[in-house]
């Protein structure tokens, strides 16, 4: 199941992932209609992307009253119908995220749908912060390249 | 936390039965990549590292979990996920810094070790002794006493 | 195994959605008063403005029932529950069950004064309700409760362009909601919008002859065509407490934190049980909508044999008064009675927002203005994040690095 993970210490903010998602996903240049948001700290000078999660049991779900947002079978995907949508905002608050979003123009809340197994995000990422990959690879990655090294790379200094 | 899972790298040949048995405990199933403890192996160095829950102190699961389902017992210093409150976020898998946080597809909830509340099967079955499960003391003690000969011998 | 569940609301649905999750296989029988299929009751007041047609209240068709496997016996009223022989009786038929779940919910309180009855007197909760108060043509009208569906119902009418008032008992709008400072702000709104609202009033009767022709309160007398009564709705217990389950000091049937209640194999969730509050640990009525789904689910989980226990509800309510959200979350001063409360409030000509900590602890939340920050005070609730562990996020950047949904909620601390 591959999903997008970023790595926030080559993320320097410049916004071209929420200009890429906003046209791909609503046809227009601006930051508010993007997927993707980036939540900014001036007093660290911090950049993070944050995007849904696709949690498996979602919380926007539960709050929905409309009972528009499933899990789709195939991908595990949290996905809407959007058009059912009445712009109540309680996914909004009910996201620990806030990755759930309002289109300003249709006023139905969206969210990142990996744009069908090609997030245009990553794609166009100038810094190569974000990336696409599989979760169990990336776990065992960390595991490899983190966690392991640091022990083997101590037994061989001994 | 006064015992742990002690791990000697070096008697570790990566065999994973640890991951079998594991697994087997809590899934039913064989499949390391269902085990809570996991190896990482590095043939060319010959050398195996396994890695398991750390039960740190304060753990960063239970600062990054948006849904409180992972909990540190202050008593106990047990580390623990609660299933019915876990949205299946995978904030954990991505703040544990060993990489141990895992996460199970199927029930689209996140698991960790639960020292198999008191027996650890995986140090049960563990046949080479890299895996002990000790008070930190001894744990300790143990090390100090292979250091110390170690010094002897060269001197 | 044979499941039947009582009431085709939010929780009964949730419920067979989640029981299907674990069994695809067992039968699952559902009975409800009414002959149509589920509807979205937050959704009618914007259906009673006209935003949205009333159709799309429905939030399933019969066939989706069909192919969910969920047999339904709509239009049945269920008059008995036999528990020590595992039955329930209705329409002339017995039915057997393995596991019962009671989502009855709740009903809107008419409280028993003169001329309730007549012609013009309506309450909010189905679709047909919509219906009944577009057939009467309302011109001028008077709400009686300012509660959160009060106010959207009043702000409803408003839109459609009727004379619009409402009345309240206690001294502010949305009182278990709001406090004082904060609900003032919602009642400029409304005036704004041309609602007048009588605060500190008691409905003494309502006058007519064959219709609804003013409503008498114990200060002034209102000329009117249509009373909407919202002034609380209590849960649906009858069947429960014919049956012998035990029913709580509040009202809704008692559950443990299982959902199950005082009798084995049976089930309850929604707006009809009582549950305890996820800050005090007191019990507490939560009648909303994500509760009511929450409590379904964990039900069914149960039900299937897991052991998951409840959290706890936390109120999250939302408004749109002309166009400013206002939001409350958890409780407010009158909810945490008996503690002892720090406020963090600040003010601007478009912005109020309070914040209510007990012991530390993050226990409240309003904001008129702004959703901002919201969702990551919501989280911080739930999850029972103390003042000093926020701000020790807020001030720790690595911390807030693998934690930036924190950074929302920075202007508050
Ligand atoms: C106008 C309005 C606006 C609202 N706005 C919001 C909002 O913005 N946010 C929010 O969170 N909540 C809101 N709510 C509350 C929310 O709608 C309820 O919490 C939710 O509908 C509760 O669902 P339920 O399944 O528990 O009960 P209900 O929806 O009340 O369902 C009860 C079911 O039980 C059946 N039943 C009862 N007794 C019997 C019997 N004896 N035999 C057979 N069947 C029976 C009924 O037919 C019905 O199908 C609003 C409610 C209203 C009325
Ligand atoms: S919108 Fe938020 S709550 Fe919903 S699945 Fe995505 S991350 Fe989870």
């Amino acid at each position: 199941m591959k999903r997008i993970a970023v790595n926030i210490e080559i993320c320097d903010g410049c916004g071209v992932c929420q200009l890429v998602c906003s046209a791909q996903k609503a046809g227009q240049w601006h930051p508010s209609f993007s997927r993707i948001i980036i939540k900014r700290d001036e007093e660290f000078g911090l950049n993070v992307p944050i995007f849904c999660m696709h949690c498996s049991n979602p919380p926007c779900e539960t709050f929905c009253v409309m009972n528009l947002i499933y899990k789709d079978h195939d991908s595990d995907l949290t996905l809407r119908h959007e058009d059912r949508c009445i712009g109540c905002r309680a996914c909004e608050i009910a996201c620990p995220f806030s990755a759930a979003i309002m289109d300003p123009i249709s006023e139905a809340v969206v969210n990142c749908d990996l744009c069908g197994g090609d997030p245009q995000c990553v794609k166009y990422c100038p810094a190569g912060a974000l990336a696409f990959i599989d979760i169990s690879e990336a776990a065992d990655k960390k595991r490899r390249q983190t966690a392991g090294l640091q022990i083997l790379e101590a037994s061989r200094k001994l | 936390m006064d015992k742990l899972i002690f791990i000697d790298y070096h008697k570790c040949v990566g065999c994973a039965t640890c991951e079998m048995v594991c697994s087997m405990v809590h899934e039913d199933i064989c499949s390391p990549a269902l085990s809570r403890i996991r190896v990482v192996r590095y043939p060319t160095e010959a050398f195996n590292v396994p890695i398991t829950c750390a039960f740190c102190e304060s753990p960063p699961c239970v600062s990054v979990c948006p849904s409180g389902a992972i909990t540190k017992n202050a008593d106990s210093g047990d580390v623990a996920i609660n299933p019915a409150l876990c949205i299946g976020c995978r904030q954990c898998v991505q703040a544990c810094p060993f990489g141990h946080a895992n996460f199970s597809l199927d029930r689209g909830t996140a698991f960790k070790c639960d020292l198999c509340g008191g027996s650890p099967q995986c140090v049960e079955f563990c046949w080479t002794e890299a895996l002990q499960y000790v008070p930190l003391d001894r744990a300790l003690g143990g090390k100090r006493d292979a250091a110390a000969r170690n010094i002897l011998k060269s001197g | 195994m044979r499941i039947l569940i009582i009431g085709n609301g939010a929780a009964g649905n949730q419920a067979a959605a989640s029981i299907r999750k674990y069994s695809p296989e067992c039968e699952i029988l559902m009975f409800a008063r009414e002959y149509y299929s589920e509807y979205s009751a937050c959704a009618l007041p914007d259906a009673l403005a006209g935003w949205i047609p009333i159709n799309k209240t429905y939030l399933k068709t019969l066939a989706d029932y069909e192919q969910q496997k969920i047999k339904t016996c709509f239009g049945q009223e269920v008059e008995n529950i036999d528990i020590n022989n595992q039955c329930l009786e209705a329409g002339d038929k017995k039915y057997g069950y393995d596991c019962l779940i009671i989502a009855t919910g709740s009903r809107p309180i008419i409280p028993p004064i003169n001329g309730s009855l007549l012609k013009g007197n309506f309450v909010l909760k189905t679709p047909r309700d919509i219906e009944l108060i577009m057939e009467h043509k309302p011109g001028r009208v008077v709400v009686v409760g300012a509660g959160n569906i009060g106010v959207e119902t009043a702000g409803a009418l408003r839109n459609r362009g009727c004379d619009v008032k409402i009345v309240e008992m206690q001294d502010w709008v949305m009182p278990l909601l709001y406090d004082l400072k904060s609900a003032n702000r919602i009642r400029s709104l409304l005036e704004k919008e041309n609602i007048g609202v009588f605060t500190g009033e008691r409905v003494i009767e309502v006058q007519g002859e064959q219709r609804v022709e003013r409503l008498r309160t114990d200060q002034q007398d209102l000329e009117c065509d249509t009373v909407i009564w919202a002034a609380g709705v209590k849960p649906n217990v009858e069947l429960a407490r014919q049956a012998g389950l035990k029913i709580g000091s509040l009202g809704g049937i008692e559950v443990d934190k299982y959902m199950r209640c005082t009798h084995p194999g049976v089930f309850a969730c929604g707006d009809c049980v009582q549950s305890l509050n996820v800050i005090t640990g007191k019990p507490s009525l939560s009648l909303l909508w994500s509760s009511a789904k929450r409590q379904a689910d964990l039900a069914a989980a149960n039900c299937m044999g897991q052991s998951y226990e409840y959290e706890g509800n936390c109120s999250v309510v939302i408004e749109e008064i002309m166009g400013i959200p206002c939001i409350a979350i958890g409780l407010n001063l009158q909810g945490l009675n008996g503690y002892e409360v720090e406020v963090i409030e600040q003010e601007s000509q478009d912005l109020y927002y309070r914040l209510l900590a007990v012991n530390d602890r993050i226990a409240g939340y309003q904001c008129i203005g702004s959703l901002d920050g919201a969702s990551s005070i919501f989280t911080m609730i739930k999850k029972g994040t103390s003042l000093s562990e926020a701000r020790r996020v807020l001030l720790n950047q690595g911390l807030i690095s693998t934690m930036a949904w924190y950074i929302d909620s920075r202007r508050y601390f």
